[in-house]
């Protein structure tokens, strides 16, 4: 199988590398979106596909969840009594 | 205005805050002066207003807060479109080189390290969680 490997076409290497550049650059986007590490993301989104993306998402949906603060619109930590970027006071509702 | 007139109104301004006195020679310099006793009398009333008792208007904090956040956040955004555009051509430049390395025949490293890391990969993501969790999810720049 290892011996196939080098007969792999360039288009596939294309692709590859195109998916990886897309996946990058979505992820770089999001994470500064978010206030995520967003260089550490990017870099980590190269690595990959779909891995990176998987594990991002994973680890930014779902482990570290956050919500948006309703006054400034930034993204703040779950359950927060008060916003970290603004200062307003944030409804259990939100 | 003449070099008399300049020094009079210098010393205009430290008898309106009574660090000097109001002389008989700058009184009689006022009362024929007409361009120093405008001046003057301007001082006078400029005085009289911050001398007034602040307005009784409440200062909404929180208002001025958000309007520093959204300002902030305007900022940021300009700041990040700046990074990514800079992030974009980073890896445009990496994914070159490989694309050139993947045509010098190493495509099969370049896909071995692929398929290897889509399962090694998920291997750190409970490091991730317990350094984020340990770190108090305080991981804005």
């Amino acid at each position: 199988m290892i011996e196939e490997l080098s007969e792999i076409p360039v288009t596939l290497g294309i692709l590859i590398i195109t998916l990886l550049l897309i996946q990058a650059t979505w992820m770089f986007y999001d994470a500064s979106k978010r206030g995520e590490p967003k260089w550490i993301w990017g870099f980590f989104g190269m690595i990959n596909v779909p891995s990176s993306l998987i594990i991002y998402l994973v680890t930014t949906r779902v482990i570290m969840k956050k919500q948006t603060c309703p006054h400034c619109e930034k993204y703040i930590e779950m359950k927060s009594t008060f916003c970290s970027q603004c200062g307003s006071k944030i409804n259990e509702k939100n | 205005m003449n070099p008399q007139c300049k020094t009079y109104q210098s010393q205009l301004i430290d008898i309106l805050y009574d660090e000097s006195e109001l002389t008989a020679s700058i009184q009689e310099h006022l009362d024929h002066c007409p361009e120093c006793d405008l001046y003057w009398s301007k001082l006078i009333d400029t005085k009289k207003q911050l001398d007034q008792p602040p307005l009784d208007v409440e200062i909404a904090y929180s208002k001025i807060r958000q309007a520093t956040a959204q300002g902030e956040a305007i900022i940021n955004k300009r700041k990040n479109r700046k990074e990514l555009g800079l992030f974009v051509a980073i890896a445009i430049s990496i994914f070159a080189f490989i694309g050139w390395l993947f045509t010098q025949g190493y495509q099969k490293e370049i896909i071995l390290f692929q398929l290897t890391s889509t399962f090694v990969l998920p291997i750190i993501v409970p490091f991730i969680a317990k350094h984020r969790y340990q770190k108090g999810c305080d991981l804005n720049d």
